[in-house]
């Protein structure tokens, strides 16, 4: 309970007051009372006892001879103590169960690089072996393919040949310029009629006035996909 | 907390150390913990490493507990640790350093203390009887 | 010198308690009564208990009934509800196969040690440092690593000796430096003569059993105590039963047996016709008293019921009532099989 109320300055037991506060009591909510009997930090040393030396008990000399003596041994005793323990120290750490272990340690790391080594060597091998597989599935592919591509060009030769061929063919039933007239006169001469009808059972009946009573039974032609139903 | 007890300052290579107690307690209730600080931080500041804990206050069975790691403690003796004088003084009864020529200071200012007030007793009973 | 003399002492003082246990216990009730409380201190019973027949004797007649090993226990763990599951033979073959790793680790027995012997190294005396303090001082070593068992603790008495911590001291700085999970600072009231008794008469002896592992060292005076009090009540009110397939069981075996107690866990079993875990007993009693009559005539151990006859016969302290139980039991055996005969051919088979 920091919240309180705080007294005015409290005077000495002497009745003079002073110019700081010697304590400040803080009356808290619940009604309890702290007092802090204390100087405050800042405040100096009063003046009255400004030069005072705190006296100093003299040793009996009996005990300052013994405590010497003592103190001298112990310290002695310490330098001792310390460089044999610096030595522990530095002989431990050449040859202690630490240094054994990374002895251990190390020998174990390189076991296992050595395994590593041979591991990558197999490894090695094994993609060697792999990559001349591959060329030579890739050789064997080329050729493959060539062969093929000559193959192929082989074949649109002679297609292109056969189409000459057939044009060469086709060219002989050309209408020549000098033959013009007369192929007209043979076309008006021989007029062909391209109607024909159909009947429901897939007959044909060429010409535009063929009737069906005209045609014999057997001549008749019939449709070459004629529904089946 | 802005730094562990257990330790964990970084302090530069050639600073003086000192094994000696940082408070942990409360109000009227003193526990110390045993570290290795750089002499010159204050009391309760940034701790290298902590050694060890040590309660001053008798407990139930009538004895004063106090734990050392043995092993860090003569580490830190071996690199040149100073040792404060309360630690020294614990360090000597626990048989790892000579006994500290304070203890023996106490114990015979407190022997001759204990003498001298059964004299006065015995002159106040002879007193009393006269 | 000093200490052997303490340690007379203290053994005296153990004899002396537990005389005064037994004399509580007869003014409790009768069924307490000529109860000796029996601690290995004559003879040292850690070899004989770890050699390999020991133990697998031991392990044998312990049993292991998973309904039992695997029930619900209020260790303060938290329970989790029961789960039913289809499962193919494979994995329900697997499944017992973990129980029985598990249960195996459940029933692993707590050691039979001799009593420790006290602890009295002094390392140094200074008396120039009485009056110092009017304390002890303990000092603990707490090095990172170190077993329980190694770690050093030195006390420095107010008379400025500086000497090893008893092993009580010492316990009780690694409980207060490393404490263990079950284990008090002060020993629970549970183990003290007069709340014992009481418990015992309420038949936990599991439960004290149990607890006592977890205070004490296997090797410390308190422990073999207690446990010896609760098999010795155990072989009062003859509840086997209780402790069957439960870790505790092959220690008590153990006990009884290396005490020449058997006689009445013999009877009960061959009321349980367990002829088998009778025989294993007998072969238990001959590996740890290689002296015994019984070992001489050569008996073939797989006729169980031989073994027993040549026990009985030699080495037995109640041969009768002993012989009466097996003729009880060859009794019901035999009626059984005439039973069974009757059955049969009222079937016409």
């Amino acid at each position: 309970m920091n919240i309180g109320v705080r007294s005015n300055l409290v005077a000495l037991g002497c009745g003079a007051r002073l110019w700081y506060p010697v304590h400040e009591a803080m009356v808290t909510l619940t009604g309890s009372q702290t007092v802090r009997w204390i100087k405050p930090r800042w405040v100096p040393v009063a003046k009255s006892k400004m030069f005072r030396i705190p006296e100093r008990k003299p040793l009996p000399l009996e005990e300052e001879v013994e405590l010497r003596c003592l103190y001298n041994n112990y310290y002695m005793a310490m330098r001792a103590i310390r460089r044999h323990l610096c030595e522990e120290r530095l002989r431990v750490s050449d040859t202690s169960e630490l240094a054994i272990k990374a002895e251990e340690e190390q020998a174990e790391h390189d076991q296992l690089m050595e395994h590593n080594s041979q591991e990558n060597l197999r490894v090695a091998a094994l993609r060697e072996a792999r990559i001349k597989k591959e060329f030579e599935a890739d050789l064997a592919r080329v050729t493959a393919s060539k062969e093929k591509l000559a193959k192929d060009a082989e074949k649109a030769e002679e297609e292109a040949l056969r189409i000459i061929n057939e044009t060469q063919e086709f060219v002989k039933t050309f209408i020549k310029r000098e033959d013009f007239e007369k192929a007209i006169e043979t076309a008006l001469a021989n007029p062909v009629d391209y109607n024909f009808a159909i009947d429901q059972q897939g007959n044909i009946f060429r010409g535009r006035s063929t009737r069906p009573e005209d045609v014999a039974e057997e001549d008749k032609e019939k449709l070459l996909f004629a529904v089946q139903s | 907390m802005p730094f562990p007890a257990a330790g964990g300052a970084r302090v530069p290579l050639r600073t003086a150390k000192c094994i000696r107690f940082a408070r942990h307690g409360c109000a009227n209730r003193p526990f110390y913990h045993i570290v290795v600080m750089d002499k010159k931080s204050p009391r309760q500041g940034h701790v290298i490493e902590q050694l060890g804990t040590w309660d001053p206050l008798v407990n139930a069975h009538g004895e004063k507990l106090c734990s050392i790691n043995l092993e860090r403690t003569t580490y830190w003796i071996s690199k040149g640790a100073l040792i404060s004088e309360g630690c020294s003084m614990l360090l000597g009864l626990a048989g790892l350093l000579p006994i500290h020529p304070r203890v023996y200071l106490l114990a015979w200012r407190n022997r001759r203390a204990a003498a001298a007030q059964k004299v006065q007793e015995k002159e106040d009973a002879a007193q009393v009887e006269n | 010198m000093a200490a052997t003399v303490t340690l007379q002492v203290y053994f005296r003082s153990i004899f002396f308690t537990n005389n005064a246990v037994l004399r509580s216990f007869q003014r409790k009730s009768w069924r307490h009564c000529s109860t000796s409380v029996n601690i290995y201190n004559d003879r040292d019973p850690a070899p004989v208990f770890f050699s390999e027949n020991v133990q697998t004797i031991l392990k044998k007649i312990t049993g292991t009934d998973f309904n039992k090993v695997f029930r619900q226990r209020f260790d303060e763990k938290k329970l989790s509800p029961p789960e039913y599951k289809f499962m193919t033979d494979e994995e329900l073959k697997q499944k017992m196969k973990n129980a029985e790793r598990l249960s195996s680790k459940i029933l692993q027995m707590p050691p039979v040690l001799k009593e420790r012997q006290a602890i009295s190294n002094i390392l140094s005396r200074d008396p120039a440092i009485t009056g110092f303090e009017n304390c002890k001082f303990v000092f603990t070593d707490i090095t990172y690593g170190l077993p329980d068992r190694k770690r050093l603790v030195v006390v420095r008495d107010p008379d400025g000796t500086l000497r090893q911590a008893s092993w009580e001291e010492a316990e009780r700085m690694n409980q207060i430096y490393n404490p263990r999970p079950g284990r008090k600072l002060k020993p629970p009231k549970l183990f003290q003569e007069e709340h014992l008794t009481n418990v015992l008469e309420r038949g936990e002896y599991e439960f004290v059993l149990d607890s006592a592992c977890a205070q004490f060292e296997p090797d410390d005076p308190e422990y073999l105590r207690i446990t010896s009090v609760v098999y010795e009540s155990v072989d009062k009110k003859r509840c086997y039963q209780l402790l069957h397939s439960t870790r505790h069981y092959g220690p008590l075996c153990f006990y009884l047996t290396w005490n020449k107690k058997i006689e009445n866990l013999l009877i009960s079993l061959l009321q349980q016709e367990k002829l088998e875990a009778c025989a294993d007993i007998v072969r238990l009693y001959q590996l740890i008293h290689t002296d015994c009559k019984s070992k001489m005539i050569n008996v073939d151990p797989n006729q169980h019921l031989e073994l027993l006859k040549a026990y009985v016969e030699h080495d037995s302290l109640q041969q009768q009532q002993l012989q009466l139980a097996i003729q009880a039991y060859q009794e019901i055996v035999r009626e059984r099989q005439q039973y069974n005969e009757n059955v049969k051919t009222a079937h016409g088979l």
